[in-house]
C-alpha cells in the first residue's frame, strides 16, 4: 500500500517537474473558447471606459450595456456549463490528492477492477467517476453537484487535505451504501440473460431493495479493490470485504 | 444644476465605474476557472464570480436609473422655467 503512496506521491512530483498539474483539464470545448473570448471582449470595452474616461453619452451607455451585461452574461452562461462539464471528467475528480489511487487505478490499462474496467469502455470513458456515481433520476445532476460540494468541504475543512494517500484509502469511506441502480441504468435486470444467471434470480429481491450491491465482493466487486483491502488492513483478524473469508 | 443633481451625475459616474471594476473582477475569476478548472477555481467562478456580475450589473442598471430620473428632472425644471418666461 505505501508502494502505491508512494508511486502516487512519485506521479504528482513528475507532473511537477514536467510544468503540468494533475487534473488539470486544457479547455477545448467551444464552450470555453465562446466564454473566453466574450470575456476578453468585455475586459476591453470596460478597460478603454476607465483609462480614456469618455462621456456618459448614449453610444457609450450602450458600450457599456454589452460591456458589463449582454457579454459578462455569455460569459458567465457558458463558463458555467463549461465548468459544470470540466466537474464530470475524471481527472477532476482526481486533481484530490486522496483520489490518486482511484485514478490511477481507473487509468491503469492492466487492471482488472470494475472501476478500471469501466473506464475502458468509451461510454464511460473520461467521465467514469460520474457516471458510476452520480444519481440516476430527475434530480440526479443537481443531487450530485451538491453532493460534491460536501466532498469538497470534507477536503479542505474535514482534515481529508492534511491525510497521506494510504490514510485515504483506509479511511475514506462512500457516504452511502452504493445504489444498484446506478449499475441498471446499462444493465438490464428484466433480460432473460441476466434472469437465467442462478444468482440473480435467488436475489432479485435484496439486489432491487439495496440490501446486496452488485459491487460486492464474490458478485462483481470490488470496484475499487485497493480500498477495501487499505480498510481491512486497520481490522486485523477480521477478513475485510476484500479479502476472501477463511 | 443644483447641488443634488450634481451628486446624482457624480454618483452616476461613480457607479458606472464601480460596474466596470465589479465586472472586471467577476470575469476574471470566470476565467480562471476555464484556464484551471479544479474544484476551487470552478466553485468561486459559479459563486463569488457570477456575485461580482450581478453586482456590477445592478450598479449598472442603477446608474442608468438615477441618469433617467436627473435627466427628466432637468427636463421638468426647463420646461417650467420656459413656462414662467412666457407667462
Amino acid at each position: 500500500m505505501e508502494s502505491r503512496a508512494a508511486q502516487g506521491a512519485t506521479r504528482h512530483l513528475q507532473a511537477r517537474v514536467e510544468g503540468r498539474t494533475i487534473g488539470r483539464i486544457v479547455p477545448h470545448t467551444w464552450l470555453a473558447i465562446v466564454s473566453l473570448m466574450a470575456a476578453a471582449a468585455s475586459a476591453a470595452i470596460l478597460l478603454r471606459f476607465l483609462v480614456r474616461r469618455p462621456n456618459l453619452n448614449l453610444p457609450t451607455k450602450l458600450w457599456l450595456f454589452v460591456g458589463v451585461g449582454v457579454l459578462p452574461t455569455l460569459a458567465a452562461v457558458t463558463s458555467t456549463v463549461s465548468g459544470m462539464e470540466a466537474t464530470t471528467q475524471r481527472e477532476f475528480c482526481g486533481s484530490c490528492h486522496v483520489m490518486t489511487g482511484h485514478y490511477d487505478d481507473s487509468s491503469n490499462p492492466q487492471s482488472q477492477s470494475l472501476a478500471a474496467r469501466h473506464s475502458r469502455n468509451p461510454f464511460f470513458g473520461e467521465r467514469a467517476c460520474y457516471v458510476c456515481h452520480a444519481d440516476y433520476g430527475m434530480y440526479g445532476y443537481p443531487v450530485t453537484k451538491a453532493g460534491g460540494m460536501r466532498h469538497v468541504y470534507l477536503y479542505y475543512f474535514g482534515g481529508y487535505r492534511q491525510m497521506t494517500l494510504a490514510q485515504a484509502e483506509r479511511e475514506i469511506h462512500i457516504v452511502k451504501p452504493y445504489n444498484n441502480l446506478n449499475c441498471r441504468q446499462c444493465h438490464t435486470t428484466t433480460a432473460s440473460v441476466w434472469r437465467r444467471v442462478p444468482d440473480h434470480y435467488s436475489m432479485s429481491a435484496e439486489i432491487d431493495s439495496n440490501r446486496v450491491s452488485c459491487a460486492s465482493v464474490g458478485c462483481h466487486g470490488a470496484a475499487h479493490p485497493f480500498t477495501k483491502r487499505a480498510q481491512a488492513s486497520v481490522e486485523p483478524g477480521k477478513p475485510g470485504p476484500g479479502e476472501p473469508k477463511p | 444644476m443644483t447641488f443634488l443633481q450634481r451628486i446624482q451625475q457624480a454618483s452616476v459616474l461613480k457607479l458606472t465605474r464601480a460596474a466596470c471594476i465589479l465586472a472586471l473582477i467577476g470575469l476574471a475569476l470566470m476565467t480562471w476557472s476555464l484556464l484551471d478548472p479544479r474544484a476551487i477555481p470552478v466553485i468561486v467562478a459559479m459563486s463569488v464570480g457570477h456575485a461580482f456580475g450581478f453586482g456590477a450589473f445592478g450598479c449598472y442598471l442603477l446608474a442608468v436609473i438615477l441618469d433617467v430620473r436627473s435627466a427628466r428632472a432637468e427636463s421638468a425644471s426647463d420646461h417650467s422655467t420656459d413656462t414662467d418666461t412666457k407667462s
